[in-house]
């Protein structure tokens, strides 16, 4: 067996999605932001904007941004051979995982758990399958049949995965996946290092946007989203999944936001746009609750507070769930 | 089950193995399979040697060996001009691709950070999946040629240019970032530890030693702070708290390495004894912190993990685990504020950790469960003040000749134990000497004067040399020390750092095995021959010896070993109070401080002395906890070779009234737990003049001798230890 390199365990990418459908306006005029940063976090594209500080803070803090990318995605991404993740692929188990592990599984765990399953971290094993179908087969444009998807599915169960402090084991060929809420995880990360440097004027968008505070002339960040209407965001987090965002085969027949509980690709909505205070969290909850019905939704809303949801249905009609936060129901983040 | 199409490690591909596991298909996917590995081996051959063609203006180009970390191969034109590196992204970044199959291009980088061309030569990315033609991807990745790497991934002013590079292949947006990620990353890490920036040029000061007060080392900087009020954790947990102005955690920070730091910080008394002997060039984070809020938490005492502290410098992460948590009971600083909890932690030097770089610590407050409260972290960002930094000589990294470097690379002991040669031989020599002795004991003790002179030239020897010049007098501490290093992860740097030390206990240790307790105890002990030495000459001004009863004697016996269990069992608690508990032996009153100490510990040493010149070695017999630590491993010696006639302990008593501690039961056996091999009772063993035996043989090989007993040497039994 080579374990020196993922292979056979391949890697997943699902945050392709929000690329190509929101477009964050804020440069209508350029004199609201003072510096824009763009770089590659996460193996996606990345780009942060902030004002109100002296060039040399800004170099400074860019530098301590571009290390902190760094030092997640050794943690975090997939795209890194040598990433712990990639490390607890292929061993099944690893031991003293970091803090940043830890927290990104058990959140994972825990929307895992809320949405019962709807959101899955080990649906790894699924992308791999479908790699695999449509690599091998690249002009057909079938799906992978039914005993394709049930062989993966059945390392597909975030239940099997041990978490300790200083342990994270995975059930038997089980293989996971931190994309569902890694780029969220790493925006939140950026922004907390940003606000303890004194930014507050300061939009980070690694695919999941966060803002810290409105634009230097006081107006909202200006999120658009093809085809439907923009949403203005001044503190808080949005994260939009859309299966167009990364399909299989010529025609499209299968794209990456897969229903964990069917093994197929979740078709009911055409977009999910999540806002919560946390970039984490809003990243996913979006994932999870594209594969989940209207009623569904309006189950798994109960047990979360602060977060609004927009669900774009296939014939583009938009519906909108908001659940007020505990802490402070009436502060108004965004409008639309 | 779809079949696994083809797997292959791409470091076997590189040796021209592949291994293509069969398929449950069929066999016409294992020659499918073939073909593509024999494709893929092609590009692999290829390599880097495609770089020449990135040059198409030069005449030829020699594309050198790979080399270094990260790896490239200097690509240079037919005159030796440096035209470049040419690497493989797979080689330096580990890349992977969009499906998480290995992504590998080969690209050239110039020394002012252009890249010179780039290609892919081997990927399993599903290209056709997303519909975009392979001729567009070598396009997409030809077209990096001309890009700065040192200017992308930039900071700019808005409004700006148009970004640099191709931004991406559409349709293909993920792979497209990928391929960018991979190519710009790879180039700037060669480029990174090939440019010939001068080093930092900056060290940390781990020599000066000042005292500082608390609030001194909170105004240069040194200690740090982060409050954290109740309110505001509320807030960052989603709860409420009553009393939002009163601290949640008041948390401060020092890097506890420079001796300014931690010796103000901790005390001399830790600092030095624990701090100064790990290595010297780890480092240590102290962190104490006062409100509701623990640090540390109750986690770690399970999973052996600090879950709740972390330290970030740069993108390295370092945690720590139980082991890396040095005891301390108390922060010595003047006007140190009241302190819930405290600890101080190790950062080894392998870590890779840079004392002089800034750093922060990350503190996760953990709060309830519920799925949405990602524990919220705040950060204390650390930077050792100035004045704790030491500007060396810039040099160029480039130029340092590899022999030289090696040197300078030297572990420090080497260093340690170069410089204090002569001392190690000398103690090679009194070792030798010593091994000797005890090797030809029936030889030297046969030789009575001859034994008593060199004993007491030994003793002289040890006492002035190990104990006064080398200040090499072992002690119950290092046998704790050694006792928590086997705990908590034995590391021979530490006890290499004292080559004094480290080769008395090494031969402590064998000769425990081969003989007992008493090599050390009779021969090696600094304080030990000063106890005898004063004696002896009490005995020859004529001061009475006191003889204690023997049941008395063997019953005073216990207290040693009281005391070592006792001094052993606080240092599983806390280290430093065992260390204060180990004053008990007055080595360090009298031999490392020569009796330069407070008065309490000079009249003590003095008291012990005093009471040596009527019982002979009166600490070495009741109260040594050394002697008690070495004697409980030492019942697993080997020989027996002290000799005893039969009648001894039945007729004569003689040599048991002689002994040095009397370790010579009314019985006659010698109790080898208390005896201290001085060999004395060998000596009257052979001496006619003394051992009844001999007497009573001389007496019958000579039955017509009128006098009984020799009459030269009638005096001469108290003669033989007088001769110091």
């Amino acid at each position: 067996m080579q374990f020196k390199h993922p292979t056979r365990r391949r890697a997943i990418t699902i945050f392709a999605a929000a690329a190509g459908a929101i477009v964050i306006a804020p440069l209508r005029s350029h004199a609201s932001v003072d510096y824009e940063w763009r770089g590659i976090a996460m193996g996606a594209d990345a780009r942060i904007l902030f004002s109100r500080v002296e060039a040399e803070t800004a170099r400074a803090i860019m530098a301590a941004i571009v290390a902190e990318i760094e030092r997640l995605e050794r943690a975090l991404s997939l795209f890194r051979g040598d990433s712990e993740i990639n490390r607890l692929n292929r061993k099944g188990a690893i031991e003293a995982p970091t803090g940043d592990m830890r927290r990104a599984l058990t959140l994972a765990l825990a929307v895992a758990d809320a949405t019962t399953g709807l959101f899955d971290p080990t649906v790894q094993a699924l992308w791999e399958a479908y790699v695999d179908w449509f690599t091998a087969e690249p002009a057909d444009d079938s799906l992978p049949s039914e005993a394709v998807i049930a062989a993966a599915r059945r390392a597909v169960n975030w239940r099997r995965i041990v978490l300790t402090p200083d342990l994270i084991q995975l059930g038997r060929g089980q293989r996971i996946t931190l994309n569902g809420l890694g780029q969220g995880y790493v925006t939140d990360r950026i922004a907390d290092l940003m606000r303890a440097r004194g930014l507050d004027c300061a939009l980070v968008d690694l695919g999941e946007q966060r803002a810290l505070g409105p634009r230097s002339d006081g107006t909202p960040w200006f999120i658009s989203r093809s085809g439907a209407d923009p949403i203005m965001l001044t503190h808080g987090a949005l994260a939009t999944s859309e299966g167009a965002g990364c399909i299989f085969g010529a025609g499209g027949a299968a794209h990456h936001l897969f229903d964990p509980r069917t093994g197929r690709s979740a078709a009911r909505w055409q977009r999910i746009t999540v806002y919560h205070r946390l970039a984490a969290v809003a990243d996913a909850l979006s994932t999870a609750l594209y594969a989940a019905s209207a009623e569904e939704i309006e189950a798994s809303l109960s047990k979360f507070a602060g977060i609004t949801v927009w669900a774009t249905d296939r014939a583009g009609h938009e519906q909108r769930w908001t659940v007020p936060s505990a802490e402070a129901p009436g502060a108004v983040n965004l409008s639309n | 089950m779809r079949p696994q199409h083809c797997t292959k490690s791409y470091s076997t591909m590189r040796y021209g193995v592949c291994a293509c596991t069969a398929s449950r298909k069929g066999s016409w996917l294992g020659v499918v399979c073939f073909v593509a590995c024999l494709l893929v081996k092609a590009a692999a051959a290829a390599e880097l040697q495609v770089a020449s063609e990135f040059f198409a203006s030069e005449a030829s180009v020699t594309i050198g060996e790979i080399q270094g970390t990260p790896p490239a191969a200097p690509v240079s034109a037919s005159d030796g001009r440096l035209l470049g590196y040419a690497f493989s992204t797979r080689d330096v970044s580990g890349s992977v691709g969009y499906s998480g199959r290995p992504l590998d291009i080969v690209a050239v980088v110039t020394p002012e950070g252009i890249i010179a061309g780039a290609r892919i030569v081997a990927h399993e990315e599903p290209i056709l999946v997303i519909g975009i033609p392979r001729e567009a991807l070598a396009a997409y990745v030809a077209n990096f040629t001309g890009l700065d790497v040192r200017a992308t991934a930039h900071l700019r002013s808005a409004p700006g240019g148009a970004g640099n590079g191709p931004h991406a292949v559409a349709g293909a947006t993920v792979t497209s970032t990928v391929i960018r990620d991979a190519i710009l990353r790879s180039a700037r890490a060669v480029l990174r530890t090939r440019s010939e920036a001068p080093t930092s040029g900056v060290r940390l000061d781990r020599e000066s030693l000042r005292r500082a007060s608390w609030p001194a080392l909170v105004a240069e900087g040194a200690l740090r702070r982060l409050l954290v009020s109740r309110g505001e954790a509320a807030r960052l947990l989603g709860t409420r708290d009553s009393e939002p102005d009163k601290p949640f955690i008041d948390l401060w920070l020092a890097l506890a390495s420079p001796p300014a730091i931690g010796e103000s910080l901790l005390g001399q008394r830790l600092y030095e004894s624990e701090l100064a002997k790990l290595g010297t060039d780890d480092d240590f984070i102290f962190i104490a912190a006062a409100g509701l809020y623990s640090f540390k938490g109750t986690e770690w005492r399970r999973s052996g993990v600090f879950d709740r502290i972390e330290i970030v410098q740069g993108s390295k992460t370092f945690r720590f685990r139980a082991g890396d948590q040095i005891q301390i009971d108390g922060v010595r600083a003047a006007g140190t504020p009241e302190l819930r909890e405290f600890g101080l932690f190790r950062l080894p030097q392998s870590s890779g950790f840079d004392a002089t770089a800034p750093f922060r610590l990350d503190l996760v407050l953990a709060g309830d469960s519920s799925p949405t409260a990602v524990p919220p972290i705040v950060s204390l960002d650390y930077q050792i003040p100035n004045n704790y930094l030491i500007r060396t000589a810039e040099r160029p990294a480039s130029t340092v000749v590899p022999a030289v470097a090696a040197l300078q690379q030297a572990p420090l002991w080497q260093d340690i134990w170069w410089a204090r040669r002569l001392e190690i031989a000398i103690l090679a020599a009194m070792l030798g000497g010593l091994g000797g002795i005890l090797i030809f004991q029936n030889t030297v003790t046969a030789h009575g004067r001859f034994y008593y002179r060199l004993r007491a030239t030994f003793l002289v020897a040890t006492f002035l040399f190990l104990g006064l010049i080398a200040n090499a007098q072992l002690s119950v501490v290092n046998v704790l020390t050694f006792a928590h290093a086997l705990l908590s992860g034995f590391r021979w740097e530490l006890f290499l750092l004292d080559p004094m030390v480290f080769i008395l206990w090494s031969f402590v240790a064998v000769s425990m095995l081969f003989w007992g307790r008493g090599v050390f105890c009779g021969w090696l002990c600094p304080f030990g021959a000063l106890q005898e030495i004063l004696n002896t000459i009490a005995q020859r001004l004529g001061v009475k010896q006191f003889e204690v009863p023997f049941g008395l004697h063997e019953r005073l016996w216990m207290v040693k070993y009281v005391i070592f269990l006792g001094i052993l069992a606080i240092s599983l608690n806390s280290i430093m109070t065992a260390f204060a508990f180990a004053e008990i032996e007055p080595f360090k009153t009298a031999i490392t401080l020569k009796f330069m100490r407070d008065w309490p510990f000079v009249v003590y040493a003095g008291a012990l002395l005093t009471a040596g010149l009527f019982i002979e070695r009166f600490f070495c017999r009741y109260l040594c906890p050394l002697g008690a630590a070495l004697a409980i491993p030492a019942r697993m010696r080997m020989f027996e070779w002290l000799k005893r006639y039969r009648e001894c302990g039945a007729e004569c008593n003689i040599c048991a009234r002689k002994c040095t501690v009397q370790a010579i039961h009314p019985l006659g056996q010698i109790n080898p737990n208390e005896c201290i091999y001085c060999l004395k009772c060998q000596a009257n063993y052979f001496d006619e003049s003394v051992c009844l035996h001999l007497k009573k043989r001389a007496e019958r090989r000579r039955p017509w001798a009128a006098v009984p007993v020799a009459a030269p040497s009638a005096s001469q039994p108290q003669g033989g230890p007088g001769a110091v």
